[in-house]
């Protein structure tokens, strides 16, 4: 495992130290590493793979390759 | 080992086609005490398949990067909670391909899969892909299978009977 550093404001330290305190989240790596993956998500606009789903169904021009038909391309491609 | 996952099922899981309700059932059901296994080389594949559907003219590259973006940010976070162990290619499952793609008649990424899970002693290979069903040395399980399911339930079961027992 790497340790960094990173700049947080001292509020959201001591919010995040209450919450360890009260045993919401283990430690401040915990709240980061969770965070990250939330941030992403937030980022991209979709949550979850229920929600890809939907948007892809608007988005896609053509019905997708089954992962069958797809991966087995990809390989054949070797 | 539980299981090992194949790229399709990472595929049909993210993607708006009938497989994605049972993809997506599986990696429901992984969790630290009962880890899915897949090789690193399954995200390269990934990328590949996405990028095809985009030269296939199926959904725009935007929307392929943003599929991707969202599968690695849960293969992130399942690996970080060890839902998820990536195996390395490294060069002795590079060398064990080599027997399976003489005895078996594997592709090369077919081959560094099953040695993949070889390597790990996975108890079972989860993959849509009918082509592994002539694989004698690893149990093959089809996620479209009607009994898939009850099979997975019953790995989980004896699984966690083995833990306990340990």
């Amino acid at each position: 495992m790497t340790t960094i550093s990173i700049s947080l404001d001292e509020e959201l330290v001591e919010w995040l130290d209450q919450l360890i305190k009260s045993g919401v989240i283990k430690n401040r790596s915990e709240a980061v590493r969770g965070g990250i993956f939330a941030y992403i998500r937030e980022k991209l606009g979709i949550a979850s793979r229920e929600e890809l789903w939907e948007y892809l169904k608007q988005k896609q021009k053509k019905p997708l390759q089954n992962g069958v038909e797809a991966i087995r391309a990809v390989r054949d491609e070797e | 080992m539980p299981i090992y996952i194949d790229t399709n099922v990472f595929y049909n899981a993210y993607c708006p086609i009938e497989d994605r309700f049972a993809a997506d059932w599986l990696l429901k059901q992984i969790d630290p005490d009962f880890p899915g296994i897949t090789s690193e080389w399954t995200i390269s594949e990934i990328f590949r398949a996405f990028k095809k559907q985009v030269n296939l003219k199926r959904i725009e590259e935007r929307d392929a990067q943003i599929t991707i973006d969202l599968f690695l940010s849960e293969l992130g976070e399942s690996i970080q909670k060890k839902k998820i162990i990536l195996i390395p290619v490294k060069m002795g499952l590079i060398m064990a391909s080599r027997t399976l793609i003489f005895t078996q008649n594997l592709y090369a990424a077919d081959a560094i899969h099953v040695a993949s899970a070889r390597e790990m002693k996975v108890d079972a290979f989860i993959t849509f892909d009918s082509n592994f069903k002539k694989l004698k040395t690893i149990p093959i399980l089809n996620p479209s299978n009607d009994i898939f399911q009850d099979s997975i339930l019953q790995l989980k079961a004896n699984y966690f009977k083995k833990l306990e027992k340990e």
